[in-house]
């Protein structure tokens, strides 16, 4: 995972807000909860094979972008991820989107495997 | 079709000041659609199917890019969307890059599209859609 040739980590990741909300172009529904959303999103992450950053960086009064390149399972996949912030410095909602279709679709059935069998599993279920 | 930022009507320059070789991309579509014309016909073809848009939030997002956050719908269909529009040195809208979600309301937006393109070059960017 890098940045301008540099290791990156998301910070925001590990300052989410109690009631913090996950939406994504692949999955349906809200997930809402610090410990839900980190458990979504940190397994999210280990499907990617890697992460190349186009940018991290400020976007608005008070969002923060990730624009990165990665692939899942050999197949290219783009992504943008807005994050919003509370007034307290928390991530407050979290927009998660991969590109290009079929990515997104195949990205959805590997979390619906990933999380087959838990509570999690109703945001990518019904995935064609 | 209503489009509004803050209760006023809103409309995207951006969409005037594309660049000749301007990309678009998103999660509704297979493909980038290469072009100022290819891009800015399929924009204008979206918001034909979008049955109103309530901008949240449109404004500069880092350096040189512009973030619009947006709900809308479908065909009855509750669609939320995020554009990030990358400018070019020359201040020309050069990559665009449209998130639509939840996965239900892409798929249903990805259909209209198809039905909306059938029969012409842009149509392989939505064929395929399940």
């Amino acid at each position: 995972m890098t940045y301008m040739g540099k290791p990156y980590y998301p910070l925001w990741l590990d300052n989410l807000a109690d009631d913090v909300t996950l939406e994504a172009a692949a999955m349906d529904g809200t997930a809402r909860g610090a410990d839900d959303v980190r458990f979504i999103l940190v397994k999210a992450r280990e499907q990617y094979e890697h992460q190349e950053f186009n940018y991290a960086g400020p976007c608005g009064e008070h969002g923060f972008i990730e624009d990165y390149s990665s692939s899942v399972r050999g197949m290219p996949t783009y992504v943008v991820v807005l994050v919003t912030f509370n007034a307290d410095g928390k991530t407050q909602h979290v927009v998660v989107n991969h590109r290009p279709r079929s990515a997104m679709l195949q990205f959805s059935r590997l979390m619906l495997e990933t999380f087959a069998g838990t509570p999690y599993a109703k945001h990518w279920e019904g995935t064609p | 079709m209503a489009s509004t930022y803050l209760g006023q009507p809103y409309y995207p320059a951006w969409l005037d000041n594309l660049a000749d070789d301007v990309t678009g991309e998103g999660p509704a579509w297979d493909g980038a659609i290469q072009g100022a014309a290819a891009v800015h016909e399929v924009v204008v073809a979206a918001k034909e199917i979008y049955e109103f848009q309530e901008f949240h939030y449109a404004g500069p997002c880092g350096e040189s890019s512009f973030l619009e956050d947006y709900t809308s719908s479908v065909r009855g269909v509750p669609l939320y969307v995020i554009v990030l529009v990358v400018f070019n040195a020359a201040g020309k809208a050069q990559r665009l890059v449209v998130n639509h979600r939840p996965r239900s309301s892409v798929l249903v937006l990805s259909r209209a599209m198809l039905e909306r393109f059938a029969g012409t070059p842009l149509a392989k960017h939505w064929e395929g859609t399940p």
